[in-house]
């Protein structure tokens, strides 16, 4: 694993929103690699809502490098796919028009064979007809998820995309997500306030520490994939991580 | 929830519908007309049984015999269709700089800042004031009166487009920047379509304020319009033809915004509204 290079290189990043008293993320380093699930918990407040936003390329970094690929990232990337806390569909577009938004360059064949693939993915075919009105909320965060697959990237990042869902949507799509990545190349970095989404998706956890955001640890989940919940090894990591939590927690 | 469930059963009602519902069809769409034609039912009574007198106000046959003459003799249609010109060329140049006026300003926040406020201003004064300049400018002709007509729309029209390129979510804006949208692209993806709800509603505005104006142009002096059928039939003490022409503005007018809204609906289907949750109405 390790001997992979990284897709994704954060170096000393740091980000202050104008006029805050404290920065919302200091000294940041990071490695991602291809293939690789790594979640980033921590309390709300932690700047991990604005990490994503960096990594995005929707907000600039203070100081710091941050390289995909070894190249300085410098605005929204094509090889980085974004699912938002909200779907965010656009409600003028089909489903198939949502999922397709990112395709305009292809011909419009090639464009709907994607478009197909990506909500087979997502386990949703014969919806690109329905209006995003028309959607279930765990249907609409789905229909988000394969719109950032369909452009195929090397990493998709993910900030809360279950949290406003009920429990049993929420734990179907982690396992439907796990499911998705096992095998794939592409790299997905996961934030989330949901310690069992954390455990049941990710190769390595970060836990954030508040004010100003930063890394106070680091744990390797290396449970057996299909994750089981009820699993012992799994209490015993959902417990370690629960006590990195309240340490990152106490140090603010 | 329960919207839907009804608005399902009334659309999936199959051809041969138990004659119960079909009477209830025709009450729904006969309730809009009960007002009115009571009304017009009463006051044609009133007339003709001599409880009123009909000189002022000429009971609906009246009404409707002059209407009638005017359309067989060829002049409610000559009206008609000068009104209609003028309000449509007034439209047309009014909705054009309104909406791309509208849209720089709500783009470029320095335009806006040096604009809009003088705009503002200029919204203050009442359109009408502007007349006798208007006349001295663009002559006593067609020049003055659509000058006129397309003030009246631009200002809804310039306001509306402003104030919805404005308030378009920012969270679909990002969609459009994490997909790497020129300014371009991101106008034609994701703003104008964003937008398209309130434009309609804000050219629907302006389309009416254009139908009032053409009225107050065409009532300070014209030798053809609707309008000129009003201050004909004042000045000869015609009060059908006063009512007959007062009908037609409100049949064009209602025609031509329900023309604009049907041309609109299509665009808008994918609208999740408090309206699609009622019944047809």
């Amino acid at each position: 694993m390790s001997a992979l290079p990284a897709v994704l290189s954060l170096r000393g990043v740091a980000h202050r929103y104008a006029g805050a008293p404290t920065a919302t993320l200091e000294g940041l380093d990071l490695d991602l690699r291809a293939g690789e699930i790594v979640a980033v918990v921590g309390a709300s407040g932690c700047g991990k809502t604005t990490l994503v936003r960096l990594l995005a390329g929707l907000d600039r970094p203070q100081a710091g490098r941050i390289a995909l690929d070894g190249v300085p990232l410098d605005g929204p990337h094509p090889r980085i796919g974004v699912v938002f806390q909200e779907p965010r569909l656009l409600p003028w577009l089909t489903v198939a028009g949502n999922v397709g938004f990112g395709l305009d360059h292809l011909p419009r064949g090639a464009r709907a064979a994607r478009v197909q693939a990506a909500l087979e993915r997502v386990q949703l075919p014969g919806f690109g007809a329905r209006w995003p009105r028309e959607l279930s909320g765990g249907q609409a965060q789905r229909v988000a998820i394969a719109r950032a697959l369909a452009v195929e990237p090397e990493l998709i990042l993910m900030d809360e995309p279950f949290s406003a869902l009920d429990p049993a949507t929420r734990s179907a799509l982690q396992d439907h997500v796990a499911a998705l990545w096992a095998g794939s190349a592409g790299a997905l970095l996961l934030v989330t306030h949901d310690v069992d989404e954390a455990l049941v998706l990710a190769d390595r956890v970060v836990v954030l520490a508040p004010h100003p955001g930063r890394i106070a640890a680091t744990l390797a989940i290396d449970l057996p994939r299909p994750r089981r919940r009820d699993a012992a090894a799994f209490a015993d990591h959902r417990r370690a991580l629960l006590d990195a939590l309240a340490r990152a927690d106490r140090r603010c | 929830m329960d919207g839907g469930s009804i608005a399902l059963d009334a659309a999936a009602a199959p051809a041969g519908v138990p004659r119960a519902r079909r009477r209830r069809g025709f009450a729904r769409a006969a309730l809009p007309w009960l007002v009115p034609a009571t009304l017009a039912l009463g006051w044609e009574i009133a007339v003709r049984s001599g409880a009123a007198e009909g000189r002022l106000l000429p009971p609906p046959s009246q009404v409707f015999d002059t209407l009638y003459a005017l359309a067989a003799s060829g002049e409610l249609a000559h009206h008609a269709g000068a009104s209609l010109a003028r309000v449509g060329s007034g439209f047309a140049l009014g909705a054009i700089a309104g909406s791309l006026l509208g849209a720089l300003c709500a783009a470029a926040p320095l335009l806006r800042r040096a604009l809009d406020p003088s705009l503002q201003a200029l919204r203050a004064i009442p359109s009408i004031a502007w007349v006798p300049l208007f006349i001295l400018w663009f002559g006593i002709f067609e020049g003055s009166k659509v000058a006129l007509i397309a003030l009246g729309v631009f200002f809804p029209v310039y306001l509306g487009v402003l104030g919805a390129v404005l308030a378009v979510d920012r969270r679909l804006v990002e969609v459009g920047r994490v997909f790497r949208l020129g300014r371009a692209a991101l106008a034609r993806r994701i703003l104008l379509p964003a937008v398209l709800p309130a434009w309609l509603l804000a050219l629907r505005a302006g389309l009416g304020l254009g139908w009032m104006f053409v009225v107050a142009a065409e009532l300070m002096g014209a030798s053809e319009g609707l309008g000129y059928l009003l201050l004909d039939g004042q000045q000869t003490g015609r009060a059908a033809q006063i009512v007959a022409a007062i009908v037609a503005f409100g049949l064009l007018g209602r025609a031509t915004d329900l023309a604009l809204a049907a041309a609109g609906a299509p665009l808008l289907r994918w609208q999740d509204d408090y309206a699609r949750t009622q019944e047809a109405p």
